[in-house]
């Protein structure tokens, strides 16, 4: 804001140079914003370009909604089956087959403990036949027994068991006394589950030593104990038969037993989960970790099993799912894109076109390539807009003709008062200075000059053949009588329209051309009804008509083969009255006579009112 | 998704695991320096034995003293299991004796009234590629000294490695005379080729890079069990063995638990068994000379031996440093 009472005009900014007080042509905007006038008009002009400019955009957006609406339609009816068939059924596949998956490592685990289990309480009930035995507990205890005695013993309490594990007798040193098959490596005292079973605990399960991966002890009451343990293949084959997977820890979480060499990270993984006391079973990217107890002993069986699908490969599938849409996505844009421009393109020809008619240019005419509903729209605009182009010619053509006609006659008109003053003093002339005819006439002219001028265009046939008559009398004045003029017309023709003055071109006509230098000229004017229409011939038995002229005339352009103005006025009136198909026709013997007809409608002046 | 099955049988397991896998007063963190080797084996007779579920975490000794040093008190772990008794020594202020545990079976030589107590013992001996000597062999450490073995001893850098300064102080120790002319003597005869750290120089002699080396005998013993060729050289002026130790924290979590397993590593079963499974040497009264052939011992001040450890290494670098 510059110095007080002077205001910044917010177009051009800079405030007027002179002037303290409040310039007069400054003037407060809407908001209270200050303008000068010329930034007012200005401001305005650019209102007036914008407003312009958004009704344009609008008129454009709205003529290309209907493309848009198509576009976004198809595009989006094509991909969102597509989106939405991969968002629900990739997850839903995926997670039916982890499920199955889990339960299937479940069973697996379940069946594995069991037989684990059911070997181990197999085995404690053998060494508690075993322990119960007299010879058994006398070799423990190191006194002389017969090795037979013990075998036997070792055998039957064994029983089917054989396959499926190793038996021992081991004495309160540690060395192997008896083993039911292989020999038994000597154990630590002092160490190791050999320790805790001569302290008399009974070591339900442990790590094993030497070749054996599982042993248990059960001390005897006399010292020593009997040992069972499994061997790495007979706990393979015990746990998964040679599926894998499998891996076993101890009461303090160690991994005692592994299937393959890989699960040691996997144990460690679950020793810090029991430590963190999330629980055993669990899932990571690629596997399945399930974990059973076995039985008392503090035990827990182990499974890894793989998932179906790894996060790796569940990945994988949700990137080429999104690829897939990706794709569909390009190929539905460029389908819909040409699917609208295809549908629209002449939908906005048409448009176009009928604006263009609109403002009256007819000219423009579409393409009719398509067979289709628009291609039939196409040929209808057009041939209406051909229809329309024609009609406004023949309209335009028929009032310029029907002017010039009027003008024509208008200019035929001369000052009429004149004209009957001066008759009217040639015939009382007449009389006073007894010449009769040219009383006559004057007088017949003025009627004449009276009816031609003045009144209506149409007449009856009465008055039409009362004009006809006085134009005789001149003529035969004229003529020196060399003519008659007969006129043949019944009663009930009398009261028929007929244009006004018709009549008297053709007479005059026949007079001058036909008759010629005869003396006997004869002019008949008849009237006859044919076919519904009124027929006014006029015949005479002069020298006829030249041919060109006749079929001039029955052609319907009189101007033709050197046929007067007369003939042509009369044609012209009666076609621009009442249409084409009225008018004159003509036959002419030549040396003999002509007779021309004026074909009319049938009109009746009805009574007067 | 587990089934109802699964979840009962999950439930049973950790009823059956001594109620929530390992509760909290079932449990023992230790910081080891040592090698899986050597813990874990005494790890799992410990758990076996007891049921406590222990975790265990490594590093350097140094490294672990100084992360016990920050934690001051808060640290999560229970028992501090490894590291040079003078190291832990130098630390002394952060464990406390544990209780239950008694010393009374334990040689008198490695106890200097810390909070910490031995474990093993672990002597300085030489080592030797005979078959390059051509049957010559250093007797001790005055050989060392002498031009016969120049440039042919394969020693680790006594600023970086702790038994490398400990040899150099069992020298000192041994021999009489100037210290730094000792020193100066050895610094001239090692010729400049100084090993990196302590677990190169086994090697570097079985390869033949040097005739002669000086390391820790369980180092020695370790390889030739795994086949390499070396002969161990006992110097007749005898040697230091500095044992190794382990030391419960002060604020442990679980002090009943890291008394036991004190407790245990301290026990005859564990001690008797250094020697033949893990090539050291017990600690226990009676119990060094188990096992392997053992050494002369010399007199070694191991509290002397750490106090004045910047000055000897100053003396050192001073003598030359091992270098020309």
């Amino acid at each position: 804001m510059a110095a007080f009472g002077v205001r910044e005009c917010h177009i051009h900014g800079k405030p007027r140079a002179d002037g303290r007080c409040l310039p007069k042509e400054w003037r407060r905007g809407d908001e209270g914003i200050f303008a000068c006038a010329a930034g007012r008009e200005g401001e305005s002009a650019v209102m007036e370009e914008k407003e312009k400019r958004r009704r344009k955009l609008a008129a454009h957006s709205v003529r290309r909604s209907f493309t848009l609406r198509i576009f976004v339609t198809v595009l989006l009816m094509a991909l969102f089956p597509l989106v939405l068939s991969n968002a629900i059924m990739l997850p839903l596949i995926v997670n039916k087959s982890d499920e199955r998956a889990g339960a299937q490592a479940e069973a697996r685990l379940i069946r594995a403990r069991d037989a684990l289990e059911g070997t181990c309480r197999a085995f404690d009930a053998a060494a508690n036949a075993l322990l119960m035995d007299v010879s058994v507990r006398r070799a423990l205890a190191g006194e002389a027994v017969d090795a037979w005695k013990v075998y036997e013993a070792l055998f039957s309490a064994a029983g089917g068991l054989y396959d499926r594990g190793h038996l021992f007798l081991y004495d309160g040193d540690g060395r192997c006394l008896y083993a039911l098959k292989g020999a038994g490596d000597d154990l630590p005292t002092d160490w190791g589950a050999l320790r805790r079973a001569l302290r008399g605990e009974t070591v339900r399960l442990s790590a094993g030593e030497g070749t054996l991966a599982l042993l248990s002890a059960h001390p005897s009451a006399n010292g020593g104990c009997v040992v069972y343990g499994f061997d790495r293949d007979e706990l393979a084959s015990m746990l998964s038969g040679g599926d894998g997977g499998f891996f076993l820890l101890n009461a303090t979480g160690r991994s005692v037993y592994a299937d393959d060499a890989g699960l040691t990270d996997a144990a460690a993984m679950l020793r810090a989960r029991l430590l963190s006391g999330e629980g055993a079973d669990c899932e990571t990217d690629a596997f399945f970790y399930r974990a059973a107890a076995i039985g008392s002993t503090g035990f827990t069986l182990c499974l890894r099993a793989a998932r179906p699908f790894t996060a790796e490969t569940r990945r994988a599938y949700y990137k080429a799912s999104a690829a897939m849409c990706v794709l569909c996505a390009v190929m539905c844009l460029w389908g819909a894109f040409f699917l609208s421009r295809h549908l629209s393109k002449p939908v906005r020809a048409l448009s176009r076109a009928m604006g263009e008619a609109e403002k009256g240019n007819l000219s423009l005419r579409l393409p009719e390539d398509r067979p289709d509903e628009l291609g039939r729209l196409a040929v209808g605009f057009n041939r209406m807009a051909e229809e329309y182009e024609q009609n406004l010619t023949r309209s335009v053509q028929r009032q310029k003709e029907l002017n010039e006609t009027r003008l024509r006659m208008m200019r035929a008109q001369l000052n009429p008062h004149f004209l009957y003053n001066t008759l009217d003093s040639m015939k009382w002339l007449g009389m006073a200075h007894d010449s009769p005819q040219v009383a006559t006439l004057a007088a017949n002219l003025a009627l004449l000059l009276r009816a031609s001028i003045s009144g209506d265009e149409i007449v009856t046939l009465e008055e039409e053949l009362e004009l006809l008559e006085r134009y005789a009398d001149i003529q035969s004045i004229r003529f020196e009588d060399r003519f008659t003029c007969e006129i043949d017309v019944s009663e009930r023709f009398q009261r028929c329209l007929v244009p006004k003055l018709i009549l008297q071109p053709l007479v005059e006509n026949a007079v001058i051309h036909a008759l010629g230098e005869r003396d006997d000229g004869y002019i008949k004017v008849s009237a006859e009804e044919e076919n519904g229409e009124l027929l006014l011939s006029v015949t005479d038995n002069g020298c006829g008509m030249p041919e060109a002229l006749v079929e001039a005339i029955n052609a319907g352009d009189a101007r033709r083969g050197g046929g007067n103005l007369g003939i042509y006025n009369v044609d012209s009136i009666i076609k621009l009255h009442f249409g084409a198909s009225y008018g004159l026709t003509a036959s002419s013997t030549p040396g003999e006579g002509s007779r021309v007809c004026i074909h009319l409608p049938m009109n009746r002046r009805e009574a007067d009112a | 998704m587990k089934s109802l099955r699964g979840a009962l049988a999950l439930l049973l397991a950790l009823c059956l695991l001594g109620g929530a896998a390992g509760a909290e007063e079932k449990r023992l963190h230790i910081y080891t320096s040592h090698k899986p080797d050597v813990y874990q084996p005494l790890i799992d007779e410990f758990e076996a034995r007891t049921g406590v579920w222990v975790t265990v975490e490594t590093g350097g000794t140094s490294e672990l003293l100084s992360r016990i040093a920050s934690e001051d008190g808060q640290s999560g772990a229970d028992l501090m299991f490894g590291g040079g008794v003078e190291s832990l020594d130098a630390y002394n202020r952060y464990f406390e004796f544990p209780r239950g545990v008694s010393a009374d079976h334990l040689d008198e030589a490695y106890l200097l009234d810390g909070a910490w107590l031995p474990f093993s013992s672990l002597p300085i001996v030489i080592i030797c590629q005979r078959r390059l000597t051509g049957g010559r062999a250093p007797s001790g450490w005055a050989e060392l000294l002498t031009d016969e073995w120049r440039g042919q001893i394969a020693f680790a850098d006594p600023m970086v490695s702790g038994s490398s300064y400990t040899a150099l102080a069992t020298m000192l120790a041994a021999l009489p005379g100037d210290d730094a002319e000792i020193l100066s003597a050895f610094s001239r005869n090692l010729d400049g080729r100084l090993l990196g750290g302590s677990g190169e120089v086994v090697g570097a002699v079985a390869r033949g890079d040097f005739l002669v080396g000086v390391t820790l005998e369980e180092t020695a013993l370790r390889a030739i069990a795994a086949g390499t060729d070396v002969e161990i050289i006992h110097p007749a002026e005898g040697t230091s063995a500095v044992p190794d130790g382990i030391a419960q924290m002060k604020g442990a979590k679980h002090p009943e638990n890291a008394a036991a397993f004190i407790r245990f590593v301290l026990s005859e079963d564990v001690q008797k068994r250094l020697g033949s499974q893990f090539f050291r040497r017990s600690v226990l009264k009676g119990l060094f000379s188990e096992g392997a052939r053992a050494p002369a011992l010399v007199s070694y001040d191991i509290r002397w031996a750490s106090e004045n450890r910047d000055q000897i290494l100053r003396l050192w670098q001073t003598a030359g440093g091992g270098t020309r």
